[in-house]
């Protein structure tokens, strides 16, 4: 009987699911309420599964427990997050302003070391020693791959230069150059939005595979019974 | 010797025994009572006291020789001597205690009625030389009016100049004979006294019945009992006059609380106040009243204010202790006593002069009298026609209507349909305009000012010359703009199902298969990530990280499948992560989908840790944590679809392990622009991703199996060749519809 249950539990859920993609698909014919309601239902289930998730494994692991076993190491926090709780009342908002900048102080100075360290330091060295002949090696095409990932990176760079023109002296050199570099730089980011836009397309066609198989293995199921 | 009552309001000569006029139904006999005796002379005057009345009485009322004991102390009009034959009625009436005319005290006017301002005339200025020609004239004429055949006992007034004297002297000789007349068919009047002399008399006024009761247990050393005060009438005033010039409101003071008929007071009658001093200590006194008042006669000569007659009466004992005090009256009873100053007859006009009076105006011939209302507001019929018509100024003239300029109105046509069907004079008309006056000249428009305002008139001309009809554009989409969208989205519909129809149910159903169009290809970094996987070695500890949701888990759970079927092939620790809150939910389901919970090939063992909330901030307390449970992680396997989610994980696993963590991840598609710089370069923690199903296919190709991501690898090289000719052929129709534009 179990066993019954939950293989009609999963016919329901398969059902639905295929349903629910085949609403959602509807939307190449055009926005119509099938869609709107499955679309509607996910966001309202995500969020739903989302607030049970932040209960269970944030204020009653996180904060009741250690409450119960040992309140000063949660004290701060649970004191933190009530006054947190004032940002819903506009008239007291302020006091939440302490919570808030602890919030964002952190983050900041979390996010700040990672963003250094893991992107702007390693990629900085990564394109200085791209044209290094130990790095070579290393690189599918050698000597090529470094001047690729130079000239790129700093044709790009040079895309976002909006300095004023100076048509004296050096000036009056520099600026046509400058446009030759832009002119470059616009090529690496069409490749690059090209490649970003092939990888989006890649995934949302993958995802529409895997609805579709989905739908088809419900009616294969349901055709097999 | 006269047979008839004159009325004091009308002139008509009524019946003796006729108390009300026959034609005009004034009342002819007065109502006050009146003492029996005349009242004696006081020669103790104290000064007057009552509302806009001089403080001091005049020197003529003051003068001894003009006051006579046993006499009225001054009768200036219509002072009656003794009782002229014919009015025993009266006599008798006298005699019997009753109310008559006799009884008529003084007339004390408390009220000026001044027929000038009081600032155009001074008191002090004789009234001789403020007479006027035709005041002297109508004096005349009333001195030879027969009316008066009692003997008049007042002289003017001459050597002592009173303000009141300032009236013209033919009232007082037309007040004379009037008053004669009266008192001549009213016996028994009693001498009349002036205010000021009712004022510093004793206290000679009636006393009532239980007053006189009480006279024998509470003498009275200045006063008889049997001494009844008449308040005598000051002036015997011109009836008609006053009528003619009294006010409602005076009316209304004068006549309900003592019914008494007396003359209209004139425009100079003395205040009413002094008038009503003895009447009110005359009418009833109380006793506490007769036991204060008794002794200082002074005191008692004070007459009281109107304004304390009309306080509200009590008892003793409702009286506070200073008013108990000894020179304060408190009126109680007295006051209905109080005779009138005048009662107007019902169904007559008060302002309506008497037919003698106009006679006499006529005889008098006066031009133009001076016609000064007595009261602002009250103007009579008579003071109406003798009022001059006033000049109206121009601007007023110009305001006068016109009847026979105006022309009927014009009526505008109704509309003829809408809702205001109907309706006249709904829209203004044109060609209104409102010429405003100005001083300065006109300025001329330029010729750039007059091109714009042309310009502006042909635009707005333009505008109201279109037609009704004229369809306006709602938005800024073209109409076929819509259908070229609708064929877009029919003509991806079409190919996306022809893609599913060939690739995935054809196959499925009728056993077709779809040539391959591609093979997974052998990517360095597929193979990068397999090798570090292969390479943990016992008891290794690493770090996977759900990072996507179920919207991404049908591309992500591909790559996910091959990636943890080798992680849990390896004899390691696996710590399952996750900083969003449905990554717990996916790991739960790929796990139990990928066989890791009875599956014989897993040699490793792994926990879930969960969800931690503050995306950078949680990565990295998970990082810390699970390097404070279990040491240090050998790798750190992120499986997401989120740009943001692969950085910081890989930002905090640089930041946290100084670049000795390998990261490695499993991507989607749309990702690999992304991690390739950080994977290319060396440069980052990440050494090696697999990312979309081309990845998962390559992992599974690196791995030796074959699983969904193989088997949708030539679905998706196949959609890809119909989203690539969908685009191009997108691209032709739009280059030739450019084409064609470009032509026309």
């Amino acid at each position: 009987m179990p066993g019954e249950l939950t293989d009609t539990i999963g016919y329901v859920g398969l059902l639905l699911g295929a349903g629910l993609s085949v609403a959602i698909f509807s939307y190449l014919l055009g926005d119509n309420p099938l869609y709107r309601v499955a679309l509607y239902l996910f966001i309202g289930a995500l969020v739903g599964y989302s607030f049970g998730i932040v209960i269970r494994d944030v204020f009653y692991q996180m904060v009741f427990v250690p409450l119960l076993q040992n309140p000063l190491v949660v004290v701060i926090p649970v004191v933190l997050g009530l006054l947190l709780m004032f940002k819903g009342f506009p008239k007291y908002a302020y006091i939440g302003n302490f919570s808030m900048a602890f919030l964002v102080g952190v983050g900041a100075a979390v996010a700040l070391a990672g963003v250094l360290l893991g992107t702007l330091v390693s990629q900085v060295n990564a394109t200085g020693q791209a044209l290094a002949p130990a790095v070579w090696t290393s690189l599918p095409l050698g000597f090529l791959d470094g001047v690729l990932i130079v000239v790129g990176t700093l044709s790009t760079l040079m895309v976002f230069h909006f300095a004023a023109p100076q048509p004296q002296q050096v000036g009056g050199f520099w600026r046509p150059v400058v446009r030759v570099i832009q002119g470059i730089g616009r090529i690496f980011l069409t490749v690059a939005l090209g490649v970003a836009f092939g990888g989006a397309l890649t995934a949302a066609i993958s995802i529409f595979i895997g609805r579709t198989q989905a739908v088809i293995d419900v009616v294969q199921a349901l055709l097999s019974r | 010797m006269h047979t008839a009552l004159r009325c004091p309001m009308c002139g008509t000569m009524n019946p003796v025994g006729n108390v009300y006029c026959d034609r005009c139904h004034a009342r002819l006999v007065p109502m006050a009572a009146a003492p029996s005796q005349p009242a004696e002379p006081e020669p103790d005057r104290s000064p007057i006291k009552g509302l806009s009345l001089p403080t001091i009485p005049p020197e003529h009322w003051q003068e001894p020789s003009h006051i006579q004991p046993g006499e009225p102390e001054e009768a200036p009009i219509g002072e009656t001597t003794e009782p002229q034959a014919g009015d025993d009625w009266l006599t008798q009436l006298r005699s019997g205690g009753v109310e008559g005319p006799a009884d008529i005290p003084a007339q004390s006017p408390e009220i000026e009625f001044p027929l000038e301002p009081s600032d155009e005339v001074p008191p002090t200025e004789s009234a001789e030389s403020e007479m006027e020609d035709w005041l002297a004239g109508l004096r005349g004429a009333a001195k030879e009016m027969p009316v008066a055949e009692t003997e008049v006992v007042a002289e003017p007034l001459e050597p002592e100049p009173h303000p009141m004297d300032t009236r013209e002297d033919w009232l007082d000789q037309l007040r004379g004979g009037i008053a004669d007349e009266i008192a001549a068919e009213a016996p028994s009047y009693p001498p009349e006294t002036t205010a000021a002399e009712e004022m510093t008399e004793p206290v000679e006024v009636e006393i009532p019945d239980w007053l006189q009761e009480l006279e024998p247990i509470i003498p009275s050393p200045g006063v008889s009992p049997e001494a009844e005060t008449v308040p005598p009438v000051a002036e015997e005033e011109a009836p008609a006059l006053e009528a003619a010039e009294m006010p409602d409101w005076l009316a209304e003071i004068a006549a309900p609380p003592m019914e008494a008929e007396v003359e209209a007071p004139m425009p100079s009658v003395p205040p009413v106040a002094e008038e009503e001093a003895p009447a009110l200590e005359a009418a009833e006194m109380p006793d506490w009243l007769a036991e204060i008042a008794a002794p200082p006669m002074e005191a008692e000569a004070e007459a009281p204010l109107v304004g304390e007659a009309e306080l509200p009466t009590g008892g003793l004992e409702e009286l506070p202790d200073w008013l108990k005090e000894p020179g304060i009256k408190v009126p109680t009873q007295a006051a209905p006593a109080v005779p009138p100053l005048v009662e107007f007859p019902v169904g007559v006009e008060a302002t309506a002069p008497p037919d003698w009076l106009a006679e006499l105006e006529k005889e008098a011939e006066i031009s133009a009298p001076p016609a000064v209302p007595a009261f602002e507001g009250v103007i009579s019929p008579s003071e109406t026609q003798e009022l001059m018509p006033a000049e109206i100024p121009a601007w007023m003239e110009a305001l006068r209507p016109h009847p026979e300029a105006a022309e009927p109105m014009d009526l505008e046509p109704a509309e003829a349909g809408g809702v205001l069907e109907g309706i006249r004079g709904a829209l203004p008309p044109l060609g209104i305009g409102i010429e405003v006056p100005t001083d300065q000249p006109p300025v001329e428009p330029t010729e750039e000012a007059v091109e714009a305002l042309l310009s502006r008139a042909q635009l707005l001309q333009s505008l109201i010359s279109q037609p009704e009809g004229t369809p306006v554009p709602v938005s800024g989409k073209r109409e076929g703009w819509e259908w070229g969208g609708r064929i877009q989205h029919w003509l991806i519909m079409l190919t996306l199902l022809l893609a599913v129809v060939s690739t995935l149910i054809l196959p499925q159903f009728m056993g077709f298969q779809f040539p391959p169009v591609a093979q997974p290809v052998d990517s360095p970094a597929v193979r990068q990530m397999y090798e570090v996987i292969e390479g943990f070695t016992e008891g290794t500890s690493v770090v996977v990280a759900f990072e996507y949701g179920p919207a991404e888990a049908d591309e992500l759970n591909l790559v996910t499948m091959p990636v943890l079927r080798h992680l849990f092939s390896q004899p390691i620790s696996v710590t399952i992560v996750t900083t969003r809150p449905e990554g717990r939910r996916i790991a739960e389901s790929i796990l139990e989908e990928v066989g890791v919970a009875d599956g014989e090939w897993v040699k490793a063992d792994y926990h879930i840790l969960g969800y931690r909330p503050g995306n950078a901030v949680g990565a990295s307390q998970l990082l810390g944590q699970v390097s404070r449970d279990s040491g240090s992680p050998q790798a750190v396997v992120v499986l997401t679809s989120r740009v943001v989610l692969l950085q910081q994980w890989i930002e905090q696993t640089r930041a946290q392990f100084q670049g000795q963590v390998p990261v490695l991840a499993g991507l989607s598609a749309a990702l690999e622009p992304v991690a390739a710089p950080y994977w290319a370069t060396g440069s980052g923690p990440l050494r090696g991703f697999a990312s979309g199903l081309g990845g998962a296919a390559a992992y599974e190709a690196a791995s030796g199996t074959v699983g969904k991501a193989t088997e949708r690898f030539n679905t998706l090289a196949i959609f890809h060749l119909f989203a690539v000719g969908t685009i191009v052929l997108g691209a032709v129709v739009y280059a030739l519809a450019g084409l064609g534009r470009k032509k026309s």
